[in-house]
Order: structure tokens, then C-alpha cells, then sequence
């Protein structure tokens, strides 16, 4: 019967690839997104063919098809090479803003994890306070107030950051301050500068770099939401917030001018959490 | 005293046809559909309507705000002296007669005997004399009204009914602007009372809706004047208004506003997206209707006092725009391409400044090569050290896509060696700029039925000085500009004053003291809502709408 023979005749096939688990596929499509985000930054003219500042007006609001592939906008750019060519802006702000918040916030958990003391109160306090504010809200408070620049955006960003890395990093410092290790250091003399950097920040680090990665994604988003709101920098060339925003009255008739910016900022994020996933699943396990 | 009535203003004439041709050209699809929902359903009274604008509102009391935006209402609050009808002539409203002295100074006016305000004030001379008083009192604050009633000097009260106005120079334009909604009738009583920053905000008129509430940055409601009994001739029925209730809402996003169209959370929404007017075209269950204001179209104006001083480097940046090109992608056919510095549908408005320049690089290269301003190493032209630098500011929110022409502009002055800064400015800091004069070019429009805005664009009595605003934003200086605009004030309707006002359109385009874009075009789109009407000036009259209820 047909069907009692396909069956064994699927097995083998079956066996033969066992580690192609749904996990691994979507952290391999993650790392590919990845892969052509960063080859969008690093030469945009790769992947994004044409001045991205070009105007054309004979060509505004066309479909996407085979003219443009993700159709153009109501300046008659392409949205791909505007999408390629504003990759690098929202990487840049991504990561940086992510060390920034990382070393402040991981500095001040730091010292209030080894200290404690009012040290402990002061820090935690100051963190309580501004986890209060919704992320964006603080980012957007902060960039209001020093203006429109990619510096102060990161600025901005970075310091919204900032709370959780130090209260992570306080955590972990705590469980690590009473380790056997650091006891023995602390007896043997160490001053504790010493002890700090060569055996309680390597210990501690691990969950705040789980931290990071996600914290990239979030960082491009809201960048790209601050962006949105009019804080980001006017430029020939828009970043995928400002894009996302220059589409919103054409939502109707020309959807795709916010939609791709939308879909690539969606994919990027996940690509993102999807690789601290697996940083995490590989730090837990070690 | 000889007196002449004026009951056909040959120039006047113009306009009507013009409007009216333009509202079948424009309104494509929309016009049947509205003809055949006049058929199948007669005029039904009652029922409340909405209807959505895209920003807030300045005030309602006519002889003070400035905004077109205002006059969309006040048109439904308050009655006029007089009324254009679709062949331009002036026709009788809350004047039954008028007249003019032969030396254009004493104008007579015999009222209705029967108006009343909503606060039961009687409309008689008296209330007409209070009305343009008000307007001159420098406490009152009028912005635009003023400007409508000119050299005006007095007011006296004849009889109870009649009232003779006296001018301190002939001012033609007079009549016509007395039709405007900015010079609609206040109640006596009310006006008196109130303090002018309150009433600015409610109003007591006579018109067939009568305010109730008015929420800033929201919505202003109003009801239906019980009482009415005094509708225009050229209305579609006679006694109160169809609609019981009538909504003014603020809706700022085009896509929320057009969904609430769809939807029917409400029945009419202003400026319809340029991008969408197609798709609502074709929806049967949506009339949409287009209207081109009259007076200036949207100029961008060169300002003389700096690098634009020489004529050459003005034709120049006038040759380098691209102006079809951009209008068209922004647009999309919505709004007419403009020519000279008054809109087709305003008396005097003469066509031969159409095709009067073109868009041709070459020609703006070789106007700058021979003005002296040679090709840089960066692309930036600079003559004697100095670069061909220009400020270009424009309004913020991004009124019309005006922003969105100075982004394609930008690119093609850069194209011929330009290099241009600019700068998208909110109200106030957009005020202190064009005061101060720190630009280069900035964009204007005006609604007006008269030309007389070319005397406001082009007189040096209003070239805008820190703490005054003005119109001449090119600030042109030149005594035959000056002497042709006094002229035309001063002539009454008729070819002559045609002549000087042609003459006048000519010598803008000729010098390019300011470049024409683009026509203001007001879009209207309804769903279960019929029997607008629009005035002379473009705006909608809900005396005759009424529910259809699709």
C-alpha cells in the first residue's frame, strides 16, 4: 500500500539531518539577517544601487515591482536604498548607545553590588527613579533637551539604558562578591580596586552581555522611535524612523513607503533577541 | 447727489464663470453623483452632521480672524450685506438697495426689516453702523476685516432701515468684499457687552446656525436657527436650515480623517489627501468636490534685499525650478499649476502670464554665468568670494506638501549652483524671520476675491519690519509697482481697471519678484450628506446640505 511503504522510505531521510531543529533554522536566518544588515552599513552600495538622495519627481509613489523593488517614496527615491543607506545610522546608534548604557550602568551596579552601604541606597535609588519612566519617555525627555544630533541620540538612548544594566550587574556582583574566590583574594591582601577588575567585573559579566545584545534592538527601535517623533537628525538621507514617519500620511495609497521600514526594523529586532537567546542558552549551559 | 447703482460689475463676471466652470472641471465623477442623490431623494430636515477639518481654528468673531479656516464657519453663523451670485453680479441679502456716489465716496444701503440676531437684537442701520465701526476699533484687533473695508471713514443712520457709509478715497473693491463671511453682521448687543478676546471665541450673529460650544482643539458645535427667515436668493429652499446640528471637527491626520469619512462617524471632511482623491472618486458612496480660492495663488516670494536684488540671479532661480514636474508628484492634478501673482478665479485675473517662463537649467546657468557668479570646485557658484548661498523658510506643520516643494525646489537651484539652506519654521520663529528679512525666499498665499492683494504683495507700506507683519515678502520698492497698485484701488470695475491690474501681473512675472506654484484648491468630500453650496471665494454653505442617510 502507498501509504505503509512512504513511510519508511521518509525515516531515513528523517535521520539523517536530526540536528536541523526549528531552534537552530531561526537562529541561522537570524545570523543571515544580520549578515546583510551589517554588509548595508558597511557598503550600502553593495546592496542599495543609486544616490539615495536623488529626487526624481516622474517616478514618486511607485508600486513596488519591477522599476522598484520596494517601490519609491513620494520623492521618487527607492525605499530599498533608502532602507540600505540608512542601515548604517541605526546600527551605529545601536551599538553604541548599548556600550554606552553598559558601561555606565554596569559601572554604577558595580560599585553599588561591592560596596553596598549607602553607596548601594544612593545607586539603587537613582535606578528605582529612572525605571520609573517608560524607556522612550526618558530617551525622549533627554533628547528634547540636547537637541537633534546622532550624538545626542545616542546620548539619549544610552542613558535610558543605562538602569537595567546597573541593577543586572548589581545582581550578579552580590551573588559573586561572597564567592570563595573573592573571599581568598580579600584575605591574601588585594586592595580593592584589584579584586573588583581582575575577579569580580569577569565573573559578573556574562548576564549583562545577554543583556546587551537584546539591548541593541531595543536601542534601534527607539532611536528609530525618537526619530520618528522628529529628534532625529534631518539629513539628505532618512534613517528608517524618519521614514517610517514620512510614509504615515501615505499609509492609504502608498503603504509601502512605512511598511518595509517597519518590516526591517521588526526583523532586525528579532534577529537580534533571537542571537541573545542563544548567547544566553550558551552561557547557562557552560 | 447723483448716485449710480451698481448692479453689474463687469469684472466681477469673470469670476463666476470661472468658478463655475472650474467646479464641473474639477469635480469629474463627483458632480453626477451628487445630481443623481438630488433626484432620488428630496431634501429631508433634521439629523445632526459632522464635519472634519485638518487644523484648529483662530476665533469666530468675523471682523477679527485672519483664517480661511474660521471663514468655513463663519460662513454658516453669519449673514452678509450682499452676496455674489454664479454669474458674479452683486445681489441683494441683508441689503435689499444700495448705491454709490459718482466720486466712489458715499455708498447708500437700504436693509430687511424683518432680521433678527440669535440673542433677538432687531439687524437694522444702526447694527450696520456698529458692525464697520467695530472693524476700524483699534481695541477690537481686526486682522483681515480691516483690510476689507479700506479707506473707510464713517457710518451714519439715515432712516431706521437705512444707512449711508462714507469713504476717505474711492475704494472699488468695497461691495465685493462685503459678501465675504469676514464681514458678516454681529449683534450690536452682544459685541458691545462681551470683552473682544471672549467673544472672539463666542459669537452672536444672525445666520441660519447659531453657536453652542466651541472646545479649542477640538470641535465647535452648532444648531439651527429656528427663526431664520432670510436665506440669499440663490439658496435652495427658504426658512431654517435642513440640518438641526452642525459639527466642526478637528481631525489633523488625513488617514484618520478619511476613515472617519468612510466609516460615516462623520459626513464631511475638508482637504481630502491629494493621493487618495482618485480612490474617492471612484467610491460611489463618496462625493467629493474641489474648489480653487481665489486671490493669490501659493508664490514663492524672492526678497530683493540681498542676493535677489539683481533681476538676472531672480529669473535665474525662477529658470531652474522644475515647477510642472513637482506640482504634478505632489498633487497628482489635485492642484492647478499657477502662472502669475493672482489665482485664475480672482477679478482681473489676465492669462497671458501663462507660459510666460519655463523650466530650463541652461537658461539659469547662463543668467547666473553672465550676472557674474561662476562655477565653484564644490558646485556652488561664487562671484568676487562670495557664494551663491540662499535661505529658503517655510511654515511648519508641512501646510499643502509645502515642505515637500521646498525638498524638490532645494534639489534644483543645487542642480545650477545654488547652494540653499532650508528651514522649516513653526508660527512664531517663521514671524520673527520674515520680519527681521534673514531670508531668501518664502512662500505665501492669500484668498481674496479683488485683486487688491497685489497691492498688499507689492506696496513697501508693507514690507514686513520687526513688529509688523506684512505681505511684501519680496520687498519690492518700486515706485511704478506702487503708483499702478494705488491706481487700481482707486478705479471701479471695468476695463480700465483691468488694464492697470494686467499691467501689474505683467511687471511681477517680467521681474519675477515673486514665482507662482501652485493654485490653493479647498476638497470636500461628503457621505450621506448633500446640498452644499460653495460662495464666491470657495467657501461651503450648509444652509441647503441635508442627510441622505447611505
Amino acid at each position: 500500500m502507498a501509504t505503509a511503504l512512504a513511510a519508511p522510505a521518509r525515516s531515513p531521510l528523517r535521520l539523517r539531518m536530526p540536528r536541523l531543529s526549528t531552534s537552530r533554522v531561526t537562529f541561522a536566518v537570524a545570523v543571515v539577517w544580520l549578515a546583510i544588515v551589517a554588509a548595508a552599513a558597511l557598503i550600502p552600495g553593495l546592496l542599495g544601487p543609486g544616490d539615495p538622495a536623488a529626487l526624481d519627481p516622474s517616478q514618486v509613489l511607485t508600486a513596488p515591482g519591477e522599476q522598484a523593488l520596494l517601490g519609491t517614496d513620494h520623492y521618487g527615491r527607492s525605499v530599498l536604498t533608502l532602507l540600505v543607506h540608512g542601515a548604517r545610522t541605526a546600527l551605529v546608534i545601536g551599538l553604541a548607545a548599548t556600550a554606552l548604557g553598559l558601561v555606565l550602568g554596569g559601572w554604577f551596579g558595580l560599585l553599588a553590588g561591592y560596596l553596598g552601604g549607602w553607596v548601594d541606597m544612593l545607586v539603587g535609588r537613582v535606578v528605582d527613579m529612572l525605571m520609573c519612566f517608560p524607556g522612550v519617555l526618558l530617551a525622549l525627555v533627554i533628547a528634547s533637551g540636547l537637541g537633534a544630533s546622532t550624538t545626542n541620540l545616542i546620548i539619549a538612548v544610552g542613558i535610558s539604558a543605562a538602569p537595567g544594566f546597573a541593577r543586572v550587574m548589581r545582581g550578579q556582583v552580590l551573588s559573586v562578591r561572597s564567592r570563595l574566590y573573592v573571599e581568598a583574594a580579600r584575605s591574601m591582601g588585594f586592595g580593592s580596586g584589584r579584586i573588583i577588575v581582575c575577579h569580580v567585573l569577569p565573573n559578573a559579566l556574562a548576564p549583562s552581555a545577554v543583556l546587551a545584545t537584546v539591548t541593541v534592538g531595543t536601542s534601534i527601535v527607539a532611536a528609530a522611535s525618537l526619530s520618528f517623533l522628529g529628534l532625529g537628525v534631518r539629513s539628505d538621507v532618512p534613517d528608517w524612523g524618519q521614514l517610517l514617519s514620512m510614509g504615515q500620511p501615505y499609509l492609504a495609497s502608498a503603504w509601502w513607503i512605512s511598511t518595509f521600514p517597519g518590516v526591517v526594523l521588526t526583523l532586525t529586532v528579532i534577529a537580534v533577541s533571537l542571537v541573545g537567546d542563544w548567547l544566553r542558552d550558551r552561557m547557562d549551559s557552560d | 447727489m447723483t448716485s449710480t447703482a451698481i448692479r453689474s460689475p463687469h469684472a466681477a463676471a469673470a469670476i463666476g464663470a470661472g468658478l463655475t466652470a472650474l467646479t464641473l472641471a474639477a469635480c469629474g465623477g463627483g458632480a453626477d453623483a451628487e445630481t443623481d442623490a438630488a433626484v432620488e431623494a428630496s431634501p429631508t430636515s433634521g439629523g445632526a452632521a459632522t464635519f472634519a477639518v485638518d487644523s484648529p481654528f483662530y476665533g469666530f468673531d468675523p471682523n477679527v480672524t485672519p483664517a480661511a479656516q474660521d471663514a468655513r464657519v463663519l460662513r454658516q453663523m453669519f449673514d452678509s450685506l450682499l452676496y455674489l451670485d454664479a454669474d458674479g453680479e452683486l445681489q441683494p441679502w441683508l441689503a435689499t438697495e444700495w448705491s454709490v456716489s459718482e466720486d466712489g465716496l458715499t455708498y447708500d444701503f437700504t436693509l430687511r426689516e424683518d432680521v433678527t440676531f440669535w440673542d433677538d437684537t432687531p439687524f437694522d442701520a444702526e447694527a450696520l453702523c456698529f458692525n464697520l465701526d467695530r472693524i476700524v476699533d483699534p481695541d477690537v484687533g481686526s486682522i483681515y476685516a480691516i483690510g476689507l473695508v479700506g479707506p473707510y471713514d464713517s457710518c451714519s443712520v439715515v432712516e431706521e432701515f437705512t444707512a449711508q457709509v462714507q469713504m476717505s478715497a474711492p475704494f472699488a473693491p468695497f461691495l465685493n468684499n462685503l459678501t465675504s463671511p469676514f464681514l458678516g453682521m454681529n449683534s450690536p448687543t452682544a459685541a458691545a457687552e462681551a470683552d473682544p478676546a471672549d467673544y472672539l471665541i463666542e459669537p452672536t450673529g444672525s445666520g441660519p446656525f447659531e453657536f453652542v460650544s466651541y472646545t479649542p482643539q477640538d470641535r465647535i458645535e452648532l444648531v439651527r436657527n429656528e427663526d431664520y427667515a432670510w436665506a440669499p436668493g440663490n439658496a435652495d429652499h427658504e426658512g431654517p436650515a435642513h440640518l438641526e446640528e452642525l459639527t466642526f471637527q478637528i481631525i489633523s491626520d488625513a488617514t484618520v480623517r478619511m476613515g472617519s469619512l468612510r466609516s460615516g462617524d462623520v459626513q464631511g471632511i475638508g482637504n481630502v489627501p491629494e493621493t487618495e482623491i482618485a480612490a474617492v472618486e471612484a467610491d460611489t458612496s463618496l462625493v467629493v468636490t474641489a474648489q480653487q480660492q481665489s486671490g493669490a495663488p501659493y508664490q514663492l516670494h524672492l526678497n530683493a534685499d540681498g542676493i535677489f536684488a539683481d533681476v538676472a540671479v531672480r529669473q535665474a532661480a525662477r529658470a531652474a525650478l522644475d515647477i510642472d514636474s513637482a506640482v504634478e508628484a505632489l498633487y497628482f492634478g489635485a492642484y492647478e499649476r499657477a502662472w502669475g501673482p493672482l489665482a485664475p478665479t480672482t477679478i482681473g485675473y489676465d492669462p497671458a502670464v501663462e507660459n510666460a517662463f519655463s523650466f530650463d537649467a541652461d537658461e539659469a546657468a547662463s543668467l547666473l554665468e553672465s550676472a557674474g557668479w561662476v562655477e565653484g570646485p564644490d558646485g556652488v557658484r561664487t562671484r568676487d568670494g562670495e557664494e551663491l548661498t540662499i535661505r529658503y523658510i517655510e511654515g511648519s506643520p508641512n501646510r499643502e506638501k509645502r515642505q515637500d516643494l521646498a525638498t524638490f525646489f532645494e534639489a534644483n537651484l543645487e542642480a545650477v549652483g545654488f547652494d540653499v539652506e532650508v528651514t522649516f519654521a513653526a508660527t512664531a520663529e517663521l514671524q520673527t524671520v520674515l520680519q527681521e528679512g534673514e531670508y531668501d525666499i518664502a512662500g505665501l498665499s492669500l484668498v481674496a476675491v479683488d485683486p487688491n492683494v497685489l497691492y498688499q504683495m507689492y506696496d513697501p507700506r508693507f514690507i514686513p519690519v520687526p513688529g509688523q507683519t506684512g505681505f511684501n515678502m519680496s520687498h519690492t520698492d518700486e515706485q511704478s509697482v506702487t503708483d499702478l497698485a494705488a491706481q487700481s484701488q482707486q478705479l471701479t470695475y471695468g476695463p480700465e481697471r483691468d488694464a492697470v491690474v494686467a499691467e501689474l501681473q505683467a511687471d511681477v512675472v517680467e521681474n519675477a519678484r515673486s514665482i507662482a506654484i501652485y493654485v490653493p484648491t479647498y476638497t470636500l468630500a461628503t457621505n450621506g450628506l448633500t446640498g452644499l453650496r460653495f460662495d464666491a471665494e470657495g467657501y461651503p454653505i450648509f444652509y441647503d446640505a441635508y442627510l441622505t442617510g447611505n
